[in-house]
């Protein structure tokens, strides 16, 4: 009897050993003086200040050195990435009262492949891809920023789920051609969405061809693209067909005049997979729409083929923009499927994985130096050791736990 | 050997004497503990744990109790009043759904605080803004929470409210009670987290419909206190 | 009574022998007559017989012969010479005898410490050692004795076959029939009439689609992880009609998967087992992706970021599939889809596509 409570005791006490052997050594550890954790929540007193920031804010000049550090998006850059932004990022960085992005390493290497691409090549196609909440959006507005930069033109899909599911909306028999679909709220969404992306790029862009609406409207040879906008927000009836006007001047365009495109989708599947009968759009007759139905998702596709050239595009796949019954692996050809897959096919697959330690670290300093963390024992060592491994280090499960503490 | 197993045992009981004073219950213990006496507390610090018994340790010959749920738990997800809350306003034990309310309603908070935290520019008017959400939380159920209530008495076939003083349990309970329901009077397409919210920080100022329900137990009570000796 | 009784016969007895052994010694001295005329007149005459005192005279103890019992001679093993012949002492097959066995051995079980002292038996009279079966009868002795003896029958072994691979190579076809033999009233047994015949599918000329036939056509005669087919057949009365049923079965199957039935035509890449990359709309892209990349170098001719390993030929589907990177891609597309998604599966197709594209990572 007493040697097996001696061995429990001994048998715990080394695997809370080992515990505390296999992950980093990040301070000298003080012991604690109180008998139980529950009182023993006191911030170690000699604790160094990790640096979670870099000074750093040019997007083009981040390397290695910066993964896992805080980068400040100035302000008005933030409005490239704003308007696709979710509102919960948004929320943050309104209660941070700054805006700020995390250097990590797919958008590295996304942008170490931008630097040496030959651009008279046909498109090449990117997709990240990842487990949910590992930050595969905010990596793709990380290399917006850094192409914006550049002088890139953006075009960016935030949610290509949001096209094809349909929950009352609106839905219109296109004007161009009568076996597709329009979505005049969202094209007209979008609209503003392009057109706050790449303020101040707009108006010198001419169109090259002559677009006729009707009768008596038409878009002559050299209408500026915030005017075809413009056309597009006043007569919602014929925004989709301004987007489809746009996309294809801006791929003739690229391949003639050398204007550098990025098109950025995301959770791309939406444009391949089939949604179940009760989420589907559906047009005036109940029947369900397929995604290459609807003329948005149609213009979108020809971006992503690789026709042209003087471009990118980047992707990033979604289990939420799949069936629920369809959620189970976070592999691109699983959530393309076969079609998908053969549209985009060849493309690079870069994974983004979840925080290593440094960077989980980081993101807890980070949490802590803007006063988000309370908790008393969240802003001790063990306690950020806690809060690593009950997260699994996931970026938007530590995000989680960490907005009630 | 005797002696130094004397040594230990005192020391031992200097242990559970400790434990005993560090509880807030005003019953002895051992009254209601389902523990035999000879059970020893459990041990749940890790560097006293990493350290391992010495040979001559009582312990070894004792079996140790179970820790309870505010011992082994770790403080980053646990606290009692949170706890109670979360409890009280379950519905059909829904539990899932009401975590999820106290988790966005201190997540509200600590947005509301975090951002006026964030936008001040000196230290001094920073360290006047509370930014811990169970803080808040607990001060505005504080506020809330009656010295008095009312009994009823009957005396020669007449019903009286007779005011008492309310026990600490009682009052956690009616300034909790107060504060949901209030919410749950409110517009019913608002969430419930965000209707918290605004309640919270209400009663957080002394203001809102909590604490008038609390001011009013106490009118009654005061224009009651003739029968005070009635109880 | 009885213990009495006993006691008294033996007396009787001893005095018997000591009067008949008087009687030897009398014959031969003098001095013995006068003392048996002494005695005669002592008894003649009847006197007080003498007090005779216990110890005083001295007693000749004569030994009792013992008793016949049953000898056993010590057990066989103690008087074994250590270099003798174990092939002699243990020549066939037998049950565990613990005379002749010269080593200790200990089988069994005890429950508990008052059992045997809680110890496991010995081999003295061990039930458990004689029920199990021994292999005291072959060891490397017997064996060698055994070859010895049977090489007399024994013819050379084939030259060039001494590797199983070879003798895989030469003979590719094992066929196995079995013999019985046993006492009984009939020599016929059932099981003798069966045939078998094994062989590797890989030693057959198939194409992929004969292949695909001929695995469809065996069932589950042919075993994918070791690449064995099997036909085995009891349905003729005697065993030559077998094989020869069986090897009859192997060429049907082989020249019916050669043939190209009309309905076969209409298989589609959906009923593929395999993802086969060349029949896949994948083999397309990349031919005409590489044509269009081609087109775009010639027209720049600019050297920087070109495609180099398309420098010099004609672009077009035998040439660009049998290009290394073209290659590389190939079996990183059909991995992916016949080994499954995974992070490294889809890593190596990232490579492939980075050398297709010439897209380089700079870190």
């Amino acid at each position: 009897m007493a040697a097996s409570i001696g061995q429990k005791l001994s048998s715990v006490a080394s695997r809370t050993n080992s515990l505390l052997k296999k992950t980093v050594k990040l301070t000298e550890h003080t012991p604690c003086a109180c008998p139980y954790y529950s009182t023993a929540a006191k911030r170690l007193e000699h604790e160094p200040r990790i640096a979670c920031r870099t000074s750093e804010t040019d997007p083009r000049k981040h390397t290695g050195d910066h993964v896992g550090l805080y980068y400040t998006v100035p302000e008005e850059e933030m409005a490239v990435i704003k308007t696709g932004m979710h509102p919960w990022h948004l929320r943050m960085m309104k209660s941070f009262n700054e805006s700020c992005l995390m250097v990590r390493k797919p958008a590295l290497e996304l942008k170490g492949y931008l630097d040496k691409l030959n651009l008279k090549h046909p498109v090449p196609r990117f997709l990240l891809y990842g487990r949910r909440g590992s930050g595969k959006t905010l990596t793709l507005h990380h290399t917006m920023q850094c192409c914006h930069k550049d002088g890139w033109i953006i075009v960016h899909a935030p949610w290509a789920g949001q096209w094809v599911r349909g929950w009352y909306k609106e839905v219109a028999v296109s004007t161009y051609k009568p076996d597709r679909y329009d979505l005049p709220a969202d094209s007209a969404e979008w609209l503003t969405h392009f057109r706050a992306q790449n303020l101040g790029k707009l108006s010198e862009l001419k169109t090259t061809s002559e677009y006729i609406w009707t009768k008596r409207e038409k878009a002559e040879v050299g209408t500026s693209f915030e005017e075809i906008i413009n056309f597009g927000l006043s007569r919602l009836k014929f925004s989709s067909d301004c987007v489809g006007v746009l996309l294809k001047e801006l791929r003739v365009q690229a391949e003639t005049q050398g204007l550098k495109v990025l098109v950025v989708v995301d959770s791309v599947n939406a444009f391949y997979v089939q949604w179940n009968q009760q989420n589907a759009l559906k047009n005036m007759e109940k029947k369900q729409l397929r995604p290459g139905e609807i003329s948005l998702v149609h213009n979108f596709k020809k971006m992503l083929s690789p026709t042209w050239s003087h471009g990118v595009a980047i992707c990033a796949v979604s289990e939420e923009a799949n069936d629920e019954d369809k959620r189970e692996d976070f592999t691109p050809i699983y959530l393309l499927g076969q079609e998908g897959f053969e549209a985009l096919d060849p493309f690079i697959p870069i994974y983004v994985p979840d925080y290593t330690e440094k960077e989980a670290l980081s993101n807890i300093n980070y949490y802590i130096d803007r006063n988000w963390i309370q908790n008393d024992y969240g802003k001790t060592d063990e306690g950020k050791r806690e809060l690593m491994f009950v997260s699994n280090r996931n970026p938007f499960n530590l995000a989680k736990i960490c907005a009630q503490l | 050997m005797a002696t130094a197993f004397k040594s230990l045992a005192s020391k031992l009981c200097g242990v559970i004497v400790r434990g005993h004073l560090t509880t807030k219950s005003y019953i002895p213990k051992a009254h209601l503990s389902v523990y035999n006496p000879k059970y020893v507390e459990p041990v749940l610090d890790k560097d006293t744990l990493s350290k391992g018994l010495e040979d001559d340790d009582i312990r070894h010959h004792r079996p140790v109790k179970a820790p309870t749920t505010d011992l082994s738990i770790s403080p980053l997800f646990y606290d009692d009043d949170i706890r109670k809350f979360t409890n009280m306003m379950m519905k059909g034990g829904n539990k899932e759904r009401v975590r999820e309310i106290t988790r966005r309603l201190l997540e509200n908070i600590k947005h509301m605080q975090v951002e006026k935290y964030n936008k001040t520019a000196t230290d001094e008017e920073k360290s006047q803004i509370e930014c811990n959400p169970v803080t808040i939380f607990k001060q505005a159920v504080e506020n809330c929470k009656p010295l008095l209530t009312t009994i009823r008495v009957v005396k020669s076939g007449v019903a009286y409210r007779v005011p008492i003083c309310a026990r600490p349990s009682d009052q956690r309970f009616r300034a909790m009670k107060w504060i949901i329901e209030s919410c749950r009077d409110k517009e019913r397409r608002i969430p419930m987290e965000n209707k918290l919210t605004w309640e919270i920080m209400d009663a957080y100022n002394n203001q809102g419909k909590a604490v008038r329900k609390k001011q009013e137990v106490h009118r009654i009570c005061e224009s009651n206190r003739a029968y005070a000796h009635l109880r | 009574m009885a213990s009495s009784l006993s006691v008294k016969k033996t007396r009787l007895i001893l005095g018997v022998m000591n009067r008949s052994l008087h009687l030897s010694s009398s014959l031969k001295s003098q001095e013995s007559e006068k003392l048996e005329n002494k005695k005669e007149s002592s008894l003649d005459s009847e006197e007080f017989r003498v007090y005779e005192i216990k110890g005083l005279k001295k007693v000749s103890f004569v030994r009792r012969p013992e008793r016949w019992s049953k000898r056993f001679p010590p057990p066989r093993y103690r008087t074994m010479p250590t270099d003798q012949d174990w092939t002699d002492v243990w020549p066939t097959a037998s049950t565990f005898k613990w005379s002749a066995v010269p080593f200790p051995v200990r089988q069994g079980y005890v429950e508990n410490s008052s059992e045997n002292e809680g110890v496991i038996p010995s081999k003295y009279a061990n039930l458990e050692l004689m029920k199990g079966p021994n292999f005291l009868h072959l060891t490397p002795a017997h064996v060698k004795k055994h070859c010895k003896a049977i090489k007399h029958f024994c013819t050379q072994w084939p030259e060039g076959l001494d590797t199983d691979e070879q003798c895989q190579k030469h003979f590719p076809l094992e066929s196995v029939t079995s013999d019985y033999v046993f006492a009984g009233p009939s020599l016929t047994d059932d099981r003798a009439r069966v045939a078998s015949i094994k062989f590797k599918l890989t030693d057959l000329e198939l194409d992929n689609h004969a292949r695909d036939k001929f695995i469809r056509l065996v069932g589950d005669r042919y075993d994918p992880d070791t690449g064995d087919v099997v036909f085995e057949s009891n349905r003729c009365p005697l065993k030559s009609q077998n094989l020869e049923y069986v090897k009859f079965i192997l060429t049907a199957v082989y020249f019916e998967s050669w043939k190209r039935e009309s309905w076969e035509q209409q298989k589609e890449l959906s009923d593929m087992e395999q993802y086969v990359w060349d029949q896949n709309k994948s083999s397309k892209t990349c031919v005409s992706l590489l044509s269009d990349i081609k087109a775009r170098d010639m027209a720049s001719g600019d050297e920087q970021g070109k495609l180099s390993y398309l420098s010099e030929k004609e672009v077009d589907a035998s040439v660009v599939s049998d290009l290394p990177e073209v290659q590389q891609y190939k079996e990183a597309v059909e991995n992916l889809f016949n080994d499954g998604e995974s992070i490294e599966t889809l890593n190596t197709y990232r490579m492939a596509v980075e050398k297709l594209l010439n897209l380089k990572l700079d870190v």
